[in-house]
Order: C-alpha cells, then sequence, then structure tokens
C-alpha cells in the first residue's frame, strides 16, 4: 500500500483562535498529518519553530502579539537554514488584493481564505507537497548567477 | 576569433526534490492527488466541530450584547475585546455552517476598521441580525442580503449626519 506523505510530515499551526487552531489540528489528523505543533501567535510560532523545525507552517494573518506577516518575514529572513524556504500557508479573511500582495512580498507560499473549506485546505496542502523548490528562490537565483552553467529542473 | 576555438559549455542539471519526493523516499511514484475518502473524512470532522461549536456562537453573540455600550465609549480596550470576538466569528461562522452569522460578523469588522468612532445602533443592528440568524437557522441569503444592505444603508446616513453639508454655489 503506498505511504501517505501527510504521514511524514510536522506541521506547525500558528491561530490566535482556540477554535481555529482545533479546527485546524482535526482537518490535519483527518489528513493523516504525523505530528501537529500548536501556537497561539507569531511569537510563539517563532520558539515552537526553532524547537520543531517543522515542514510545513500554517498561519493565521491577523494576531497580537506578532502577526503572520511579521512571522513570515522573520521566518524568511533568518540565518537558520530551513526556514528560508519552509512552505508557509496564510489562511485570512482579508482577501483583498493588498492583502495577498502584503502575503506575497513576504514570502508566502499559498493563501488560503476564511471561511475555511477543506477542499482548499486540502488542496493547498497537495499543491505544497508537490511543489519543486525546497531552496530558497533567492538562493537559487545566486546560484544561477554564480553558475550559469547549472540549470535547475 | 572563430567559434570552433572556443571552449564546450559544460552543463550540469539538478533535478530538485518535491517535499513528497524527499519524504517518501523510493516509495515515491508519483505527484500527490486529491484523494475523495480523505476530503470526506475532512468534511466529517468539520461538521462533527461544528456541531461542538454552535454552543460556543452561541455564547459568543450573545456577550457580545452586553458589551457593546463599552466598545463604543473610546475605550480602546474594550474596543479591541469586542473586536476580537466578532472577528472570531467572522472567520468561524461560514466554516461550521453558518454563513448569514459570518457575513453580518463581516460587515461589523469592516465597519469598526473603517471608523475610529463607532455608533452604538449600528453595532447593536449588527450583533442582533447575528442572534436572529443563528437563532432562524433557515433564514435565508436573501433575506441576509436585504439586512446587510439595510445596514449598509445605515453606515451611509451616519456618516452623512457626521459630514458637514455641503454649500451651494451661489452665483
Amino acid at each position: 500500500m503506498a505511504r501517505n506523505v501527510f504521514e511524514t510530515l510536522t506541521v506547525l499551526v500558528v491561530d490566535d483562535s482556540s477554535h481555529m487552531r482545533y479546527l485546524l489540528l482535526g482537518l490535519l489528523r483527518a489528513l493523516g498529518v504525523g505530528e501537529v505543533i500548536l501556537a497561539n501567535d507569531g511569537d510563539e510560532a517563532w520558539s515552537k519553530y526553532i524547537l520543531h523545525k517543522p515542514d510545513l507552517v500554517i498561519t493565521d494573518a491577523a494576531m497580537a502579539p506578532g502577526d503572520g506577516f511579521a512571522l513570515a518575514k522573520r521566518l524568511r529572513n533568518d540565518d537558520i537554514a530551513t526556514s528560508r524556504h519552509v512552505p508557509i500557508i496564510m489562511i485570512s479573511a482579508h482577501t483583498e488584493i493588498s492583502a495577498i500582495e502584503r502575503a506575497r512580498e513576504v514570502g508566502i507560499t499559498e493563501f488560503v481564505r476564511k471561511p475555511l473549506v477543506p477542499r482548499a485546505l486540502y488542496e493547498r496542502l497537495i499543491a505544497v507537497v508537490n511543489r519543486k523548490y525546497e531552496i530558497n528562490p533567492a538562493a537559487l537565483r545566486k546560484v544561477a548567477d554564480d553558475q550559469p552553467q547549472v540549470a535547475f529542473l | 576569433m572563430s567559434s570552433e576555438n572556443q571552449e564546450p559549455v559544460v552543463a550540469r542539471f539538478v533535478r530538485l526534490p518535491s517535499i513528497a519526493e524527499r519524504k517518501l523516499g523510493p516509495d515515491y511514484s508519483a505527484p500527490i492527488r486529491l484523494d475523495p475518502r480523505v476530503l470526506n473524512q475532512m468534511q466529517a470532522t468539520i461538521k462533527t466541530l461544528g456541531k461542538q461549536y454552535v454552543d460556543t456562537l452561541g455564547r459568543q453573540v450573545h456577550e457580545l450584547l452586553p458589551m457593546i455600550a463599552d466598545a463604543c465609549s473610546g475605550d480602546q480596550a474594550q474596543r479591541s475585546a469586542f473586536y476580537e470576538i466578532v472577528h472570531d466569528v467572522r472567520g468561524l461562522a461560514g466554516t461550521f455552517g453558518h454563513p448569514i452569522v459570518g457575513k453580518f460578523a463581516k460587515s461589523l469588522c469592516h465597519y469598526m476598521q473603517e471608523h475610529a468612532t463607532i455608533d452604538q445602533t449600528i453595532v447593536r443592528f449588527h450583533i442582533e441580525a447575528m442572534r436572529d440568524a443563528l437563532a432562524d437557522a433557515a433564514a435565508d441569503d436573501r433575506l441576509a442580503e436585504d439586512t446587510l444592505n439595510s445596514l449598509a444603508q445605515l453606515i451611509r446616513t451616519a456618516e452623512d449626519a457626521r459630514t458637514p453639508a455641503r454649500k451651494s454655489p451661489v452665483g
């Protein structure tokens, strides 16, 4: 029988609403995710990231202290090698173009709108595990600049 | 210089694995696809949690009613505590099968974001609409849209009342 890739994942869920955290925990368990780490806000998420080095981060946008944008920025800019390319899925009720653009700017991988629909979350998770780049796109560009003979497939 | 004298370019191709390939190793056979059985399990989870959430939602909406006066008084801490609950309802009500309650919460969140001073009547009407929609699970979308339009009109009227009347041009 084929192995379920989600069983191999450790996912960090960040949301200041306990209901949302437990909803996501339930959905990820239904999906068979191996380990789910929960955090209340961006600051707690950061310390749990350092500790557990998850394969994926799912974060709410609006939280205090430390919202989802600040968390993404911190993950992308830090020296921890894994954090620069860890996939980040942002869940937000704010779906204006400006919010989506801001999410892209700080390095969000996928964006899911609230109200949360299981299919939308599942599709984003599939997109993330099927994604080719595990290396930070900026790092890829640097390699491409330094070694023009290298092509990434 | 002729091109025949140039060093041949040696290209190196690097194939990047996906997370699924890296995690599954030799067990990986193809990109992951949506499994309808898993999706059904996820939907069943929402249904189960939704039954538990309906009590919480009712409690949250009833908690909001006595908080209105303080939230509209200009006290930022009271306003933030109130907004936090409305924002929570906005995010969750729709997910758990109460989209109309979620729409009223969204309208109220938007009103609170856009206005430094908030009007008690407008806030109360929103909360009462949320309470009524929760009590009447059969409430239809059309009624909800009519109510949302009325609330939007109420907000515009309040804005117009605050804006000094424009002077008509004199000849």
